[in-house]
């Protein structure tokens, strides 16, 4: 019978893992790279990596388990609102003016719909450039009809004022104009048709802006 | 999801003070959440939250450059703020041992004690569990934290501090302190005299390092009731006390330190050569296996094998099924690789 006394299993086991530490590596996972790991959004190829790396760095396996620990043991809770506007009070302070810039052709917007803080009846986009907002509010009666606000940055209102904006949707080789209006105080808005879109999933909003009046 | 939190990310950076706030609203949550579950009360995680922010909102966002849109942006951040928050910590605790070890201990304390009872479980190892983070804590503290000073900035800091927190539980595992010879004298102290004495007199710590790691196990001790236990014990301590051999074993019961004889040093060696051979066996074993596989042998000798089966299948990316399936292969290849070696017949036989 094995000899308890002499080789109690933690020890044991407790000293393989020490005499297999023996790889010291200067990489190290990223906390993105282990957070996307956990969460399962890894391709095949990046998983196997990672797996590779916790299996040959007893450190990197060590903070897996307290990083997953960590992740399980967070509870949902709102973070007092002082503190969230004081640092968006902060934020703001350190953005740096603006410079003229000649205006794009063509807008393309980005639906924000985590971003959003309206009602689920409303659909926040953001054009790439991070200049113009897009908000199309759903009539709540009448799911195809809904008013669209598009809205510039106050910093370049200057530049899109008195312009025509053209908004629409392509859908195949077909284009779907869902409004044609001139901006006037930085923004445009106006009733507009939803009907066969689904702005949602599928069609993307673009604006075209014509000349200076 | 992904791709519109990397979108608000990205337009964040472009300045816009809307889309700044929105960014942030988007963040404050979970950076609040994980400040207060890493931080000992609200006041500190306020300060935190407010720490953390600065860092995440430096540079036009910078640190979430790193954020691709894979995953979920809650996990992102929160693994992000741990590492700020445990940088800080870390930071402070070397800089000034007596004002950083509070946080410190709140932010690692439970990681400690999880990587403790691993390799310690079961309710007859309480008591050996406690001193074993009394350890812990000890070398972590001692020479100025040299231990902790190494750490360069590079990787995780988590990832660091347990690191070198595992060596430590491993040196206790091998007894390397726990079987030095404590002076009659001091047994008829009262408790926390003789923890004291294990401090200053095997480890070396300064009194200022004792009584932090003295406060978890002795909450109402303070820097002035062990000055006295420090005048009791430079009394009772012999002036030509050693602190006597060491010997390799893992007990909780005090017993006298074995003088080292021939026979016992023989046994030594052959102990140290069975483990040297079956962690050369377990090497070959693990480069031949499959990814997971070799995954699963480290977790196992982390002493990680006993996670919730859900937690198992998040950590190796595998479904919960499969995991038993995987892991009743990887026993049955260590236990053929490993059968005629005496080191790790117990240890095989409890897996």
């Amino acid at each position: 019978m094995p000899d308890d006394a002499k080789y109690p299993p933690e020890a044991v086991v407790a000293e393989l893992w020490a005499r297999l530490d023996d790889a010291g590596s200067s990489e190290s996972l990223s906390p993105g790279l282990l957070a996307a790991y956990l969460d399962g959004a890894l391709d095949d190829a990046a998983r196997t990596a990672v797996m590779r790396r916790l299996a040959a760095e007893p450190a990197e396996l060590l903070d897996a388990l307290a990083g997953l620990d960590h992740l399980n043991g967070l509870a949902a809770e709102a973070a007092p609102r002082d503190l969230v506007d004081a640092a968006i009070a902060r934020a703001s302070e350190k953005v740096t003016a603006l410079r003229p810039r000649a205006p794009a052709p063509v807008e393309r917007f980005l639906l924000l719909a985590a971003a959003s803080e309206r009602d689920e009846k409303a659909i926040l986009c953001l054009s790439q450039s991070g200049i113009w907002t897009l908000e199309i509010f759903v009539a709540t009666d009448e799911p195809e009809k809904g008013c669209l606000l598009l809205s510039v940055h106050p910093d370049h209102r200057e530049t899109y004022e008195g312009r025509a904006a053209r908004v629409f949707t392509q859908i195949g080789n077909d284009e779907r104009v869902l409004a044609d209006e001139i901006v006037r105080n930085g923004e445009i808005y106006t009733p507009v048709s939803l009907a066969g879109l689904d702005l949602r999933t599928r069609d993307a909003i673009s604006v075209m802006f014509g000349s200076p009046p | 999801m992904g791709w519109n939190d990397k979108a608000l990310i990205r337009a964040g950076k472009a300045g816009d003070p809307a889309v700044r706030a929105s960014l942030l609203r988007r963040l404050s949550d979970m950076v609040w959440v994980c400040c207060r579950r890493l931080t000992s009360d609200e006041a500190t995680a306020r300060a935190a939250f407010n720490k953390a922010l600065t860092e995440l909102t430096a540079n036009d966002f910078a640190a979430l450059a790193a954020y691709d849109g894979r995953g979920r942006l809650e996990s992102f951040l929160a693994l992000v703020v741990r590492d700020v928050l445990a940088r800080g910590v870390l930071r402070n605790v070397v800089a000034d041992a007596q004002t950083g070890w509070r946080p410190f201990e709140a932010l690692f304390g439970a990681a400690l004690v999880r990587l403790i009872q691993r390799r310690l479980p079961g309710p007859h190892r309480a008591e050996a569990r406690q001193d074993a983070y009394q350890e812990i804590c000890a070398g972590l503290l001692a020479d100025s934290a040299r231990r902790l000073a190494a750490y360069d900035g590079r990787g995780s800091p988590a990832g660091f501090v347990l690191h070198i927190a595992d060596r430590l539980l491993l040196d206790f595992m091998r007894g390397l302190h726990s079987r030095r010879r404590v002076p009659a004298a001091v047994l008829r102290l009262a408790p926390l005299d003789q923890e004291l004495f294990r401090l200053v007199w095997w480890r070396g710590l300064t009194l200022e390092a004792a009584t932090s790691v003295l406060a978890r196990r002795f909450p109402a001790s303070s820097e002035d009731e062990l000055k006295p236990a420090l005048a009791r014990l430079r009394q009772a301590v012999p002036a030509d006390y050693q602190p006597g051999a060491r010997q390799l074993a893992l007990a909780d019961a005090p017993e006298p330190a074995a003088e080292a004889t021939p026979e016992t040093a023989l046994l030594a060696q052959d102990e140290d050569q069975s483990l040297a051979l079956a962690a050369d066996a377990l090497r070959s074993l693990a480069a031949s296996l499959p990814e997971a596989e070799q995954l699963y042998v480290h977790i196992l000798l982390s002493g990680a094998d006993d996670l919730p089966a859900r937690e198992m299948a998040r950590l190796m990316q595998q479904p919960v099924e499969e995991v038993y399936r995987l892991r009743q292969r990887v026993i049955k290849r260590l236990k053929e690789t490993l059968a005629d070696n005496e080191a790790v017949k117990n240890w095989l036989a409890s897996v």
